[in-house]
C-alpha cells in the first residue's frame, strides 16, 4: 500500500513540477519531462508488469494537460516503459550508465511516436525539439535514476502489487 | 513462466488498441471527459500555487541579472509613457468625434458584441511537442471550444480542450491554428496568419496567402480582419520581420514577430461572443 501511496504522490508531484517548473528552464525552445524520466527509471528498476501500470498512469496523468485528444501519452508511455523493463532485466541494474543511455533513445522513440500520432490527427509540430527534448531528459535521468534505483531498494518498495 | 509472458503482451496489444481508438474518437468532441475534469480541478488547486511562486522566484532572479537593462528600460518607457500621454488627449478628441459621426450614421458598434473574461495561467501544458497554456476559467464562466484567447498586446490563441473551471489554450505559435488578418498599412485582408519557428526555435508567426501586388513591407503591423466570425476585427497580432515571394504558389508571405512575449504572460483574456452562434471553422 505504501509503495503504491509512494509511486502516486511521486508521479502527481513531477506531473505538477512538469506544468510549472520546467518550462521556466526553457534552452533552446525544449525543456524535460520529470514524468516521463521517472517512469522510465522505474520501469528499468521493475518488472514488466510494474512498468505497464507506471505507464499508463503517468501516460494518463500527462494526457489531462496535453490537448483535446487523450490517450497519446498514455500509448506511448506505456510502451516505451515496456521496452525499458525488458531492458533492466538484461543489464546489471546497479550501475547506472545504461540505464541513463537508454532512457535517452526512449525518449526520442517516444518523440517520433508521438509525433507521427499528432501527424496522423492532423496536429502538425515541430521535429527538432525532439532530439533537444531528448538529451535535456538523459541530463534528468543522471539523478532520476540514482533517485529511483535507490527508491526501490527501500524495504516498503519491494512488496508485489496485490491486485 | 511461458504463460505469464504472453498474456503480459497479449494485456500490451489489447491497451494499445483501446488506446488507438480511444485518440481517434476523443480528438473531436466538444468537452473533456467528467474524469479528466476532475482530474484537472484537483491538480490545478496545487498547481496553481507552485505556477505562482515559481514564477516569481524567476521574475525578482531576473530583476536581479539584469539590473541594468531594466534601468535603461525605465529610461525609455518613461519617454514612451510620455509620447503615448499626448496621443492619449488626441486620441480622447477623436474617439469624442469619430461617437457623434457614428451615432449620425447609426453604425452599429462592432466591439460591443464581444465580451472579455479574464482568465490567470496556471500552468503549461503540450509536454515540448505542442505550446499551450493551462488557465483557471472554464465552461462555467462561459468559455467554449475554438474561443480566442488575447492579451492587451495582442492575440494570444485559441481554446482547444474545456473543463468545468479550466481549461487549455493552444498558442499562435503552433502550427495548427490559423487567423484571417489585415494588413493594417495596405488594408490586404487575404491573408492567413500561422505559427512559425525559425532555426533558434524563437516562437514566430507567418502571414500567407497574400497576393504577389501586395505592398506588403517590414515593420508593417498585422491585425484580425473578422473575416469568418470567429475572431473580432481590429486585434493586434504582431509586426513584419521580413517578406518573401513565392512565385511558384503566386503568393508573398511575412515572417511577423507577436507583439506577445508567449514565455512572459501571466493572464489571458477569452472573446467570448454575446450572441451565442456555432462557432466553427
Amino acid at each position: 500500500m505504501k509503495r503504491i501511496l509512494t509511486v502516486v504522490f511521486l508521479c502527481i508531484l513531477f506531473l505538477i513540477l512538469d506544468n510549472t517548473l520546467m518550462p521556466l528552464l526553457k534552452i533552446n525552445g525544449a525543456y524535460p519531462s520529470l514524468i516521463f524520466t521517472f517512469a522510465l527509471c522505474y520501469s528499468i528498476v521493475n518488472s514488466p508488469k510494474d512498468a505497464v501500470i507506471v505507464g499508463v498512469f503517468t501516460g494518463a496523468l500527462q494526457d489531462v494537460y496535453f490537448l483535446n485528444g487523450f490517450g497519446i501519452n498514455m500509448l506511448s508511455n506505456m510502451l516505451m516503459c515496456v521496452i525499458a523493463a525488458k531492458i533492466g532485466k538484461s543489464i546489471f541494474t546497479e550501475k547506472s550508465f545504461l540505464p541513463i543511455v537508454s532512457s535517452f533513445v526512449l525518449s526520442l522513440v517516444k518523440g517520433l511516436l508521438v509525433f507521427s500520432i499528432l501527424f496522423l490527427i492532423k496536429q502538425y509540430t515541430n521535429m527538432e525539439v525532439i532530439l533537444y527534448h531528448g538529451i535535456y531528459n538523459l541530463v534528468v535521468a543522471i539523478f532520476m535514476y540514482r533517485f529511483t534505483y535507490k527508491l526501490s531498494q527501500k524495504a516498503y518498495m519491494k512488496k508485489e502489487w496485490r491486485f | 513462466m511461458k504463460s505469464v509472458k504472453n498474456k503480459l503482451a497479449v494485456v500490451i496489444i489489447i491497451l494499445s488498441v483501446t488506446f488507438l481508438s480511444l485518440i481517434g474518437y476523443s480528438v473531436n468532441r466538444e468537452k473533456m471527459s467528467f474524469v479528466e475534469n476532475g482530474v484537472g480541478i484537483t491538480v490545478n488547486s496545487v498547481q496553481g500555487i507552485f505556477y505562482d511562486g515559481f514564477y516569481k522566484i524567476r521574475d525578482s532572479f531576473k530583476f536581479i541579472t539584469n539590473f541594468s537593462k531594466v534601468k535603461a528600460e525605465n529610461e525609455e518607457l518613461r519617454k514612451t509613457n510620455s509620447e503615448l500621454q499626448g496621443k492619449a488627449l488626441e486620441y480622447d478628441a477623436l474617439k469624442q468625434k469619430n461617437e457623434t459621426m457614428r451615432s449620425m450614421l447609426n453604425f452599429a458598434e462592432v466591439k460591443n458584441q464581444y465580451k472579455y473574461i479574464g482568465a490567470d495561467i496556471i500552468g503549461i501544458s503540450g509536454n515540448n511537442f505542442l505550446d499551450g497554456f493551462i488557465i483557471n476559467k472554464g465552461q462555467s464562466a462561459g468559455i467554449k471550444k475554438r474561443m480566442i484567447a488575447m492579451t492587451g498586446e495582442g492575440l494570444v490563441g485559441q481554446v482547444t480542450s474545456v473543463g468545468n473551471n479550466w481549461a487549455i489554450v493552444q498558442c499562435l505559435s503552433n502550427e495548427n491554428i490559423a487567423v484571417a488578418a489585415l494588413v493594417e498599412s495596405t488594408n490586404d485582408n487575404n491573408g492567413i496568419v500561422k505559427g512559425y519557428k525559425d532555426e533558434n526555435n524563437k516562437l514566430l508567426a507567418e502571414i500567407q496567402r497574400l497576393s504577389l501586388e501586395s505592398g506588403i513591407k517590414k515593420g508593417d503591423v498585422i491585425v484580425t480582419s473578422g473575416l469568418g466570425g470567429i475572431y473580432p476585427a481590429g486585434i493586434r497580432i504582431g509586426s513584419v520581420l521580413s517578406v518573401h515571394e513565392d512565385k511558384g504558389e503566386v503568393m508573398k508571405s511575412a515572417i511577423i514577430e507577436p507583439y506577445v512575449d508567449f514565455t512572459k504572460i501571466q493572464e489571458v483574456f477569452i472573446v467570448v461572443p454575446k450572441e451565442d452562434r456555432e462557432i466553427k471553422y
